[in-house]
């Protein structure tokens, strides 16, 4: 009964991360048709600027935050005007620059912090929430709160205000868009901000719990990719949905069983996805 | 023959006169490393049989993994001999291309890209999950293959020998590809990539060659797991991950898939980059990194393209640019 | 478009520049005759184990410049210096072969390996070049193996002791759980304790192994202490595993012995949990600014003045295989000086007829019974444990000693894993 309890917590926990980074990349790749394989590092690089402002320059966790979110979203803006810009017509090119990004971005940061350290962030909310025989800790239960004022913040956003309704527009018919007067290439700089910030702050929520190390970002991209596909590319309710449900999953079945077999459980399962629900859970119906 | 015809078979027949002359002008750790690039030369080859079919696929490397282990238990526990093994990791890949293709050909652009990581991985998993593929540790003390025959015994446990195996294998296998892409199941190939659809209304079933492609293609990456197994004496799951099948992506892309040769010489290029840097071990990646991000802004069309402007440049060659004969349109980047 | 030849002049001459430039960056293969002895390095210096592979290649190189400050090494009455080359294997079995081939070329004397997932592919080259190598893992060890030995640390040996020792300390505790990574290193470990707590009369409640990317250990804890252990054993989890499970027991509030091979990161678990928390862990490597080191690493020549130059040579990067692989060094080079010569045949058969002395004390050469050679050189190995955030040494296992009391329990453990040599597949 324990465990089952612990399980919930930590799958709620994990839903969180997993929907943090996952709604990036879903509202790049819904807007901008990019599939940005460097996700993974503007998290990992969420997480070193954190560390470094708050445990080398000895600032709080705080302001640590707020940095790895502004120089993020700055990288992403960087990212868009230097590079996707000139390969709009070309999508495996894209792909191949954004390895390359990502291949920068981890050199960068092993030659940043050293290989061989294990960085430590410390949580500005240490200790654990006790309740009868449940261990809570607070940091972890910040990052879900944390991860749902983001998520309505995002659909705010989204379906609320005039940037919102611009990025969708150009998300549905790049085009028509244009001719409609939105500028596509400022709405793509503000759409990469947005999905490069979002993985920053994902990174910075998460460096007090994990390990901070240079490859951080690997299994966090397959799991993004695989949570998009499910939840129907491009949508990002569908993508926070997919989340969660995959997320739950895959913690109860690497605490019952192992985690290899969860990894294998979940590949099939977005195969299962690819081959029965293409259009995965939100099928057509939302884009963006 | 055409002087541009003319041009490329001189040019094949140099480099592989060339290659073969490694051995003599290096030791062991070059030549095998000579052995690790006419693999990788026979993967990007098939890889690219795919791709001029119009699609990405990450399962390839995996496919060579089947080879590899196909090879791996044959010797291992069978003792078979190297032609069998050879034929046994080709029709292995094969089968479990033709197994695979079922689910993924019904998958397009994107999606079949993702579709066949996952299956791909999927596999890779089991392998380090079961036993009897040797788990985590994976299967080594693989013997080399020895020839005895009537008198003449070569050992081709050394490099040398061993490279010249290789080499051997891997022209033959180049030199099937290409005959393949020059006839009608080439161009139909190709017709596919184009245009889907017009394809289709002249009674060309695409999906039927998607799979053949595949499953050519897999077979001949089978043939490269073959060679693998035997070079390093040992096949472990981490050699066919995620990594490697972004290697062949990017490899192909900075060749350029154009010509049969890009490719090739995008893997020779970059590999011998790679290598050379070996000094700033940890920043390796990071200058790769650079190298391709320039590369793709400023060479989109690869490496290839300006073999040929080259080529332009050298005399009794024609000044237009469309030296292979065909009805449809030029194929561009998928 | 534009001219063919204002094309080909500016992009091709960058194509031809790089490939001139990379060609010239090649390192040079001739092999020049060298007075020179080399010692080669075959480590992670990037990924997971390069928190291994990095200090030890820098012990190496202060046990070279040590040695050859004071005199070198004597080969028959000449002095030779030594040199470290090192290569990254990345613990990758394909990479430790191109290794071993870059370090023939080199016309290296004798290898260092971590052991286990590098050793796999090695084997069949280090015996058709008779490459001597020294590995850390005594399960390398098989009859096949000619040119392999284990002379420092015979992993996962000292588990044993480490069992027995628990059991001295806590008499009352009967359940303990098990994790580690899933791979060879962690399979290896895992079959060792199992026997050892088997030997002990100690219950395993939980046995599990997680996976290598597993980056939040939330769910590996909880699913560990499901079982209600009193102690938890953490094997031989990679440093930075280790730091987040041991975080994690102390916010799911376990209390009770840890136990775990290396410790590499204490201070940073003693920064997470307590002094307090840590107190009474149990572990098996000491550390070289303890005082009493001298007195119980009797086979290392001045352990403090070694550890004094790391620090300033290499600040702040020590770990325990700073120390180990200069002891492989060690034993080699005494081997060298009494058989006189370098070369893999005489000196091996040397080594066996004069077992030269090992790190903590007289050795022999053992190994027979469980792989089927005799090359792991073993001697009595320390069990440490924290105390005030720091690891001191509280006992002297006798590891041959405790195996053949327990050998039973041990095959039968070891069979259970495949890891006996005649199921090496």
């Amino acid at each position: 009964m324990q465990m089952l309890i612990d399980t919930l917590v930590n799958a709620a926990m994990a839903s969180a991360a997993t929907a943090l980074v996952s709604i990036g990349l879903a509202l790049i790749f819904g807007v901008m048709r990019i599939e940005n394989f460097a996700h993974g590092e503007l998290y990992m690089v969420g997480a070193y600027v954190t560390w470094y402002v708050s445990s080398a320059l000895g600032l709080t966790y705080f302001p640590g935050l707020v940095c790895a979110v502004l120089i993020t979203a700055l990288l992403g803006a960087l990212m868009e005007v230097a590079l996707f810009r000139r390969l709009r017509s070309n999508p495996v090119g894209c792909l191949i620059i954004t390895v390359g990004v990502l291949l920068v971005l981890q050199t960068a940061a092993v030659w940043f912090g050293g290989v061989n350290s294990t960085l430590l962030v410390d949580t500005p909310f240490p200790g654990v929430l006790r309740i009868g025989t449940l261990a809570l800790p607070w940091h972890r239960l910040f990052v879900i709160v944390a991860a749902i004022i983001l998520m309505l913040a995002l659909t705010w956003l989204l379906r609320r205000t005039a940037f919102g309704w611009a990025v969708r527009a150009v998300a549905q018919d790049a085009e028509a868009a244009s001719l409609q007067g939105i500028s596509i290439g400022r709405i793509s700089i503000l759409a990469m901000m947005l999905s490069a910030g979002l993985a920053g702050a994902a990174g910075a929520f998460m460096a007090p719990i994990v390990r901070v190390n240079p490859f951080m970002g690997q299994p966090v991209i397959i799991t993004a990719f695989i949570v998009i596909i499910m939840g129907g590319i491009g949508s990002i309710e569908g993508a926070i949905i997919a989340s969660v449900l995959y997320s739950t999953f895959f913690t109860f079945v690497s605490t019952y069983l192992d985690s290899t077999v969860a990894t294998i459980a979940g590949l099939c399962i977005m195969l299962g996805v690819l081959i029965f629900m293409p259009n995965g859970l939100m099928g057509k119906a939302e884009k963006v | 023959m055409t002087s541009r015809q003319t041009w490329h078979a001189i040019g094949a027949m140099t480099s592989i006169a060339a290659a073969a002359l490694l051995p003599v002008v290096s030791g062991d750790y070059y030549t095998s490393f000579g052995t690790e690039i006419a693999i990788m030369v026979l993967m990007l080859s098939s890889y690219r049989l795919i791709v001029l079919t119009g699609e990405w696929s990450f399962a390839h490397v995996v496919l060579q993994g089947v080879g590899a282990y196909t090879a791996a238990i044959a010797v291992k526990d069978f003792d078979w001999p190297f032609p069998l093994t050879i034929a046994a990791g080709a029709a292995m890949a094969a089968l479990m291309a033709t197994i695979l293709s079922f689910p993924l050909l019904r998958m397009k652009g994107f999606y079949f890209l993702m579709g066949s990581f996952a299956a791909a991985e999927a596999i890779r998993l089991l392998w380090r999950k079961i036993p009897f593929f040797g788990g985590t540790r994976g299967l080594s003390n693989i013997p080399a293959p020895y020839l005895d025959l009537g008198g003449l015994t070569i050992d081709f446990g050394h490099p040398a020998n061993f490279f010249h195996l290789s080499l051997a294998v891997v022209v033959c296998c180049l030199f099937l590809m290409w005959r393949m892409e020059r006839a009608r199941i080439g161009h139909i190939w190709r017709a596919i990539q184009q245009q889907d659809i017009l394809a289709q209304s002249v009674g060309i079933e695409s999906r039927t060659y998607r799979r053949l492609a595949f499953v050519i293609a897999a077979a001949f990456a089978g043939i490269a797991g073959v060679l693998l197994a035997y070079a390093f004496g040992t096949v472990t799951p981490n050699r066919f991950g995620l990594n490697f099948a972004l290697y062949l992506m990017i490899w192909s892309i900075v060749g350029g898939t154009r010509t049969f040769y890009g490719v090739v010489l995008g893997g020779v290029v970059l590999m011998i980059f790679d290598e050379s840097l070996r000094f700033a071990e940890e920043l390796r990646p990071g200058v790769y990194g650079l190298i391709l991000i320039g590369v793709m802004l400023f060479c989109p069309q690869g490496l290839e393209r300006l073999l040929q402007s080259m080529a332009r440049v050298l005399p009794g060659t024609r000044s237009d640019e469309s030296g292979e004969r065909g009805t449809l349109s030029r194929p561009g980047k998928s | 478009m534009s001219s063919p030849i204002s094309r080909f002049t500016r992009r091709q001459t960058l194509i031809v520049a790089g490939i001139t430039a990379s060609t010239l960056a090649m390192p040079n293969i001739v092999r020049a005759a060298d007075p020179k002895l080399r010692v080669g390095a075959l480590l992670p210096l990037t990924g997971d184990l390069a928190l291994w592979g990095v200090p030890g290649k820098n012990g190496a190189e202060v046990w070279a410049a040590r040695t050859n400050k004071a005199g070198g090494i004597m080969v028959n009455g000449t002095r030779h210096e030594v040199e470290v080359v090192a290569f990254d294997g990345a613990y990758i079995a394909e990479k430790t072969v191109q290794g071993a081939r870059a370090f023939v070329d080199q016309d290296v004397k004798y290898t260092m390996v971590i052991g286990g997932d590098d050793w796999s592919a090695m084997q069949d080259f280090s015996n058709r070049n008779k490459m001597l190598t020294s590995t850390l893992y005594v399960t390398d060890l098989n009859p096949e193996a000619k040119y392999l030995i284990a002379p420092v640390e015979v992993h996962p040996l000292y588990f044993g002791c480490g069992a027995e020792h628990l059991r001295k300390v806590e008499p009352n505790v009967k359940s303990v759980a098990l994790c580690a990574q899933d791979d060879l290193t962690g399979r290896v470990a895992l079959a060792y304790w199992r026997a050892g707590f088997d030997a002990h009369n100690f219950e395993i409640v939980k046995d599990e192994y997680f996976d290598l990317a597993t980056t939040d250990f939330a769910p590996v804890v909880s699913s560990l202490l499901a079982g209600k252990p009193e102690a938890v054993c953490l094997d031989t989890a990679y440093p930075s595993f280790a730091l987040l499970l041991v975080e994690q027991l102390y916010i799911q509030g376990f209390k009770g012995r840890i136990l775990h091979a290396g410790l590499e990161l204490l201070p940073d678990m003693v920064r997470r949990t307590s002094a307090e928390y840590m107190e009474g862990s149990i572990t098996f490597f000491p550390r070289f600014d303890d005082p009493a080191i001298g007195t119980s690493a009797v086979g290392f020549p001045d352990s403090a003045g070694f550890y004094a130059d790391y620090e300033m040579m290499y600040p702040g990067s020590w770990n325990n295989t700073s120390w180990e692989f200069p002891a492989c060094l060690e034993v080699w080079k005494r081997a060298v000086e009494t058989a006189n010569t370098a070369e893999p045949d005489e000196l091996f058969a040397s080594m066996k007829a004069n077992p030269p002395s090992h790190m903590f004390g007289t050795a022999h050469w053992w190994g027979e019974d469980l792989f089927g050679s005799n090359n792991a050189l073993v001697s009595s190995w320390p069990i440490v444990e924290v105390r005030n955030g720091k690891v001191d040494i509280v006992a002297m296992g006798d590891q041959a000693a405790w195996y053949a009391d327990h050998r039973d329990a041990v095959i039968k453990r070891f069979r259970e894993e495949q890891l006996m040599p005649d199921q090496k597949r």
